[in-house]
This record gives C-alpha cells, sequence and structure tokens, in this order.
C-alpha cells in the first residue's frame, strides 16, 4: 500500500529560523545525513499530515543560489539535481529587505514555491509588520506566517503546503529589470537558447552553473562579459545583484513596508558584549561559568546515576550464580554502559549552554571577538567554542563544529581537538600527580592542559598548511539580533541530542567494554590476552619508562579513558576503592620522570573508541579517524619519549 | 576612502567595490551595493575584524575584506 508521498525542501538565508521551523514541522523525526558527498550536511525528516506523507529536506543556510561557497552549491545542486515537489521558502519578516533576493532567484527559476515568514512578532516590535496579502499579491505565490518558536501558525501552513503539492502549479518565471547592458546580453543568451534564470545565473556565478551550455551559448556569454567588464567599474555580478536589490525594494515600497528600527535593547547588549576591552573578557568569564556550571550542576545527577548502576550491578552480582554469564553482564555491559550514562548530565548541560549561546545570538558576537586568535593557526573564529568544549568531552565537542561552515576549518577543528584533555583523563592525571608530584599536584595539572591546548593549536598550524583550501577562507559573518530562546526548541534540541549520544556512543561503548571484558577474562586459566598482549607491546613503551601494566592501561583506555585508572588497579592487584594502595604500588614500579611521560601520553596519545567514531561520523570517512588516531600515537609517543628523557636528566 | 578607516562617529556610503571577483560577488550577494549607508558598528581588540552596519544588518569583516569596501563620508 504505497500512500502519496511529497519531497518539499526548506531554503533560507541564514539565522531566518528555518531549522527551528523544520524541527516544529518534523518533530522528532528528523535524522542528518551528509549529501552529495560533502560535509556540510542536509537534514530530513517525515509528517504524515490528513494521509499524506510529506518528506522535508532542510537545506544549508545560504544567501544565494549563484556563489561558490560549498552550501550555496549543496542547495543549488540539490535543487537542480532531485527537483523537489514544492520548495519552501522560509524568511524572517523582520529583514525581507534582504531575504527577497534569494526569493528573487527562486522566482526567477520558476520553481514551485511558498513562502513562510518567520519572527512576525520581532518585525511587529521594531514596527515594520509586512502585509503578507499584499506580499503574496505582488510575489504571485502564497505567503504564510509561521513560527520556528511558536505552534500557532503551524497547521495552517501544513494544510497551505497540502494544497500546494497537490495541486502544483508552475508559476510564471519573474521578469526582473536588469542594467541595459545586462539586459541586450540576457537576450542574446536567449537567443542562443538558454533560459532567461539560466542567462542571469551564468553571468552571477562567473559560468559556475549545474545546468551544461553549448559551445556557442558559452562564446557568447563570454564575449559578452567581456564587453560588460570593459564598459563598467561593476562586475556583471554586482549589476545583477543592483537589479535584484532594485526589485526588492520595489516590492517592500508597493506593499509599503518601512524598514524596521533596531530596538534599543540590541544597542546596549552589543555595546557592552562587542566593547573592544571588555568583549573578551566577558566571554571568557561567561565560558568559565559554563564551564564551572556544567562539572558542578552535572556531578549531582552524575552521582545518582553512578549509584543507580552501581545498585543495578550490585543486585544483578547477588541474584545471578558465580558464572561467566554473570562476569559479562555485570563487568561488561552494566560497567560500560553506566560509563556512559554518569556522563550523560554533564553532555545534556554542555548541550543546554552551547543552545543558549547559540540561539541568543552570542555565539556569532563571540566568534567575532576571537576571529583573530583563531586565525593565526588556520582556524576559524568558529573553533573556539569546540575546543573549550572539548575540555569536558570531546564526542559532543566534535559535534559541535557543525556550526563551522568552512570545511577545511572544521576538519582541522575536529582533528585538534582530542588533544583538549576531557574530563575522562582527569582521574589518570590527578592518580599520577598525586603520586609523583603530591605538593605540586595543581601546578603540573594546569601544564599538563596547558600542554594539550599548545600542541592542539601548533597541529592547528600546521594541518592548515598541509591541507589543501577549497575557496578563501574569508570572515564575512552576519551578526544576527538578539533572540530569546523559547523553551520548546531548548528542550527538543536537549532530547534529539541527548539521543544521538546515548545511541551512537553508547552502542560503540557497549561493543568496546565487552571487547575489553573478553580479553581481560580469557582464557580462564593462565595469562589474560590483554596481558599477553602487553607483555607483546611492553618494549615499544619501556623506552618511555612503562612497564607492561601501564601498557595494558593504556590499551583498555582506548575504549574510555576512565577505564585506564581501573585496569591499573587490576593489574597492580589493588583494588579500584582503595587509591592509596594503587599510589603506592605505583609509585614503588614507576621512576617520577615516567610518571610525567605517561600523563604526557594519556593527554595525547589516541581519541577514545566514541571520539573516533564521532570523527568518522563527523568527516563521513574513517580516513579522518585514521589520522587522528595516527596522529594521537605518533605525538604522544615523542612528547612522552622527549618527557622522560628530559625528565629523568633534571629530577 | 574605505570601510577601514571609518570612525565610529562617521556616516557614510557604499561608492564601490573593488578586489577579487569572487568576494565581490559575495558582498554583492549580501546586498552590501553601492548606495547602501554604512557605519562602524563595533571593533575588536586588534582592531580586525571590526563589525558594520550595513544598511539594516550588522555584518563582521577582517580588515583585508573591508579594504576591498570603498565608501563616500556623509556630512549631516
Amino acid at each position: 500500500m504505497s500512500e502519496p508521498c511529497y519531497t518539499i525542501a526548506l531554503i533560507g538565508n541564514p539565522n531566518c529560523g528555518k531549522t527551528s521551523l523544520f524541527n516544529l514541522l518534523t518533530g522528532a523525526s528528523q535524522r542528518t545525513g551528509n549529501m552529495a558527498g560533502v560535509t556540510v550536511s542536509g537534514r530530513f525528516g517525515e509528517r504524515v499530515h490528513r494521509g499524506v506523507r510529506l518528506r522535508f529536506v532542510d537545506l544549508p543556510g545560504i544567501y544565494s543560489l549563484s556563489q561558490n561557497r560549498v552550501e550555496e552549491r549543496v542547495a543549488r545542486d540539490y535543487l537542480h539535481d532531485t527537483p523537489p515537489d514544492l520548495v519552501l521558502n522560509v524568511l524572517d519578516a523582520g529583514h525581507l529587505g534582504r531575504h527577497l533576493a534569494l526569493t528573487s532567484q527562486l522566482l526567477e527559476q520558476g520553481v514551485p514555491l511558498l513562502l513562510a515568514l518567520n519572527m512576525l512578532d520581532e518585525a511587529e516590535r521594531n514596527g515594520a509588520r509586512p502585509n503578507l496579502e499584499a506580499l503574496s499579491a505582488a510575489l504571485g505565490v502564497p505567503v504564510l506566517p509561521s513560527d520556528g518558536r511558536r505552534r500557532t501558525y503551524v497547521d495552517a501552513l501544513f494544510d497551505a503546503l497540502l494544497q500546494a503539492v497537490q495541486t502544483p502549479r508552475q508559476p510564471e518565471p519573474l521578469q526582473i529589470d536588469y542594467e541595459s547592458h545586462i539586459e541586450r546580453l540576457l537576450k542574446r543568451l536567449q537567443q542562443a537558447g538558454l533560459e532567461r534564470w539560466q542567462a542571469v545565473r551564468w553571468l552571477e556565478s562567473d559560468g559556475d552553473v549545474p545546468f551544461s551550455c553549448t559551445a556557442e551559448q558559452l562564446a557568447q556569454a563570454q564575449q559578452g562579459l567581456a564587453e560588460i567588464v570593459q564598459r563598467h567599474d561593476e562586475s556583471p555580478a554586482e549589476l545583477i545583484a543592483e537589479g535584484r536589490y532594485g526589485w526588492v525594494h520595489a516590492i517592500m515600497h508597493h506593499i509599503d513596508l518601512r524598514h524596521g528600527t533596531r530596538n534599543g535593547l540590541d544597542e546596549r547588549l552589543d555595546r557592552l558584549t562587542l566593547n573592544r576591552w571588555l568583549g573578551l573578557p566577558l566571554f571568557m568569564l561567561a565560558l568559565w561559568a559554563m564551564f564551572e556550571a556544567t562539572f558542578v550542576l552535572g556531578a549531582v545527577p552524575a552521582g545518582w546515576i553512578d549509584s543507580g548502576v552501581g545498585f543495578i550491578s550490585q543486585g544483578v552480582a547477588q541474584l545471578l550464580p558465580d558464572s561467566l554469564l554473570r562476569d559479562l553482564l555485570v563487568d561488561g555491559i552494566i560497567a560500560g554502559v553506566g560509563g556512559v550514562l554518569v556522563f550523560l548530565p554533564n553532555v545534556v548541560l554542555l548541550f543546554l549552554f552551547m543552545e543558549l549561546l547559540e540561539q541568543t545570538g552570542y555565539m556569532a558576537r563571540a566568534t567575532f571577538l576571537v576571529d583573530r586568535l583563531m586565525s593565526s593557526v588556520g582556524l576559524h573564529g568558529k573553533a573556539l567554542v569546540p575546543l573549550v568544549m572539548g575540555f569536558g568531552c570531546n564526542v559532543p565537542a566534535i559535534m559541535a563544529t557543525r556550526t563551522i561552515e568552512e570545511p577545511r576549518a572544521r576538519l582541522i577543528t575536529i582533528l585538534v581537538n582530542p588533544f583538549m584533555s576531557c574530563s575522562a583523563r582527569l582521574p589518570v592525571l590527578l592518580l599520577l600527580a598525586g603520586v609523583f608530584y603530591p605538593h605540586y599536584a595543581g601546578s603540573v595539572l594546569f601544564g599538563i592542559y596547558l600542554l594539550g591546548v599548545l600542541v592542539a593549536l601548533g597541529c592547528a598550524a600546521v594541518l592548515s598548511r598541509l591541507l589543501p583550501s577549497h575557496y578563501d577562507e574569508t570572515f564575512i559573518m552576519e551578526l544576527p539580533p538578539w533572540r530569546i530562546p523559547t523553551l520548546g526548541a531548548l528542550l527538543l534540541h536537549l532530547w534529539d541530542r541527548s539521543r544521538d549520544f546515548l545511541m551512537k556512543a553508547g552502542s560503540v561503548i557497549l561493543i568496546g567494554s565487552m571487547l575489553i571484558w573478553l580479553l581481560q577474562s580469557f582464557p580462564r586459566d593462565g595469562i589474560s590476552w590483554i596481558e599477553q598482549l602487553g607483555h607483546l607491546l611492553a618494549p615499544l613503551f619501556s623506552v618511555l619508562g612503562f612497564g607492561w601494566q601501564e601498557t595494558v592501561a593504556l590499551l583498555s583506555g582506548f575504549i574510555a579513558k576512565e577505564v585506564i585508572v581501573a585496569t591499573l588497579a587490576v593489574v597492580y592487584q589493588t583494588s579500584a576503592d582503595d587509591p592509596q594502595a594503587l599510589q603506592h604500588a605505583i609509585g614503588a614500579a614507576l621512576p617520577a620522570a615516567a610518571g610525567l611521560a605517561m600523563m604526557v601520553f594519556t593527554l595525547l596519545y589516541m581519541p577514545c573508541l566514541a571520539t573516533l567514531a564521532v570523527i568518522r561520523r563527523e568527516t563521513g570517512s574513517w580516513k579522518w579517524a585514521g589520522v587522528s588516531l595516527a596522529m594521537g600515537l605518533s605525538l604522544a609517543w615523542i612528547m612522552a619519549w622527549l618527557t622522560f628523557r628530559i625528565g629523568s636528566w633534571l629530577l | 576612502m574605505t570601510l577601514c578607516d571609518l570612525k565610529p562617529e562617521h556616516r557614510a556610503r557604499i561608492s564601490g567595490l573593488s578586489g577579487p571577483q569572487s568576494l565581490r560577488q559575495r558582498l554583492a550577494a549580501l546586498g552590501i551595493l553601492r548606495g547602501q549607508p554604512v557605519s562602524l558598528h563595533a571593533m575588536t581588540f586588534w582592531g580586525s575584524p571590526r563589525a558594520y552596519t550595513i544598511g539594516q544588518q550588522q555584518l563582521c569583516l577582517r580588515n583585508k575584506e573591508a579594504c576591498c569596501i570603498e565608501v563616500e563620508l556623509q556630512h549631516e
């Protein structure tokens, strides 16, 4: 039984509220997918309305269909290669003056179109609420109110969407009057067989278009282009943009819409947060508060989860007879899954704060503040937040790199992120610092964190020279207006992210911890496989001053860094509950320089399994996960060796 | 003069774009065109990037790009 199914593509400028509208339209049914082999992701979701299946595609936020930016190429090619049944153009009602420029391109192309106007209440507050009927009449396409942050208009919007896809109609393509030389060239190209919108697009994009042209058309276009460049100061792209904005201006005039005034509160907030001297310290303070709150507030529910897991684990241990199955359940599955669950409160809180930063518009401002710092090592201003999040957990931090639009800058941010010392490494560092440097533990810890940051920035600088840049990485960013996030949107986002985290990281951790359990438990009589492996690899690490015990612990840390302490306790035959005994044992077995080397190695050596999985998912290939692994291992080995050598000499 | 020379108290209008074709295309697509009113909105500690109010929007530009935007001062 096949019910009718229609595809609707959402398209709009960045910051138009497109994504929250998409969330509202699709509920929690969406998934993220990489489109057309690039890292810019499009999202898909479905909704059945009155028995009709509507499939929604959320295209990346763009200003134009004709530029060479990756997001724009994705959207443009999507429209060309798989024309949707309807294009839902989302606009910010308070900024129609710019958002209508993209609409004009869609109208020229003559795609089936429906306009949804967001942020109507904001526009009303600023005294610039557009008349929707008049706008619809002027454009010749349906215009509906929508608000990604409120449900009010959604039912009406669904009905309109349904009607639009069920009774499709090809709108008459829009004809904008361009400058006279452009017009003459357009006529010539039309005579050569191009459609008008194709000719316009060709001139706007400097020939970089998804459709193919005949040799004659190309020759005509290139000749015309050369003529215009000779006659004008302005490039054809500028002349066409002027025509486009002129048309927008005329539409605004026609529907009697004035430009809104900027809200006084916005001005004051900007004056404070973007202050030349105060801006950066204020943001650092906000980050510090966020970081502190994440771990202080997260520790409480984390403690509950931890004791809950402990309770279940004890219960199972008591209920089941001593058997292999009991060991697998208690030491393997419950310990493993519990290990992930404990991080959930921290992760959810981090996401909450990040989302607040993003939705209020502070993130864009912070990006502006640190751009100069970041760009000196080839990163983008937007890399700041994922890097700071890395101190918490690299998994959500790497997911947060999605806000970086340039693929190369995003890739570098992902690859250097594991060097930011995550909270899972803290127990190991604390243990070792306590053993070897009891009087300077704090300074040693700070030094290790600093080393992580320096290595991350250094690697970024190197990677940015090695990786080819696909296009010029300029920093042209719009500051969105300050906005108050709504609870519903926040909760949906948190639910989405938590589910993602639990499902993806949980499955990896589950399998991984079962594997370590297997290696630790077999063969039942004699030396366990993991110990054998430890002895096998020990020569590699003995140069760094480590014994086979440390080797095994570091190996197990591949699953999750927290496991290192537990493994050390097992191999040194002490209880994990008694850190004193373990400290004595390690202190007796290792020289101090090796202890420091071990801290350096733990800091740098490799992303944990969950991080590798997320690197693979976010970059779309195992190759980069492999690069991250190789980079971490080799750097860790070299740095630990240096530490051990210099340390042995000095101490 | 260009956008880089704009002082906080200045009010100006864009008189032209220069620089590489790709940059001009990108600026044009954002509505940064001849005749648009501009003023300096904010400046970072290093002096680059800076934020400008262009037309109705606030845009951040590094000085390298901002120097490609020529402006004319408006006298009230």
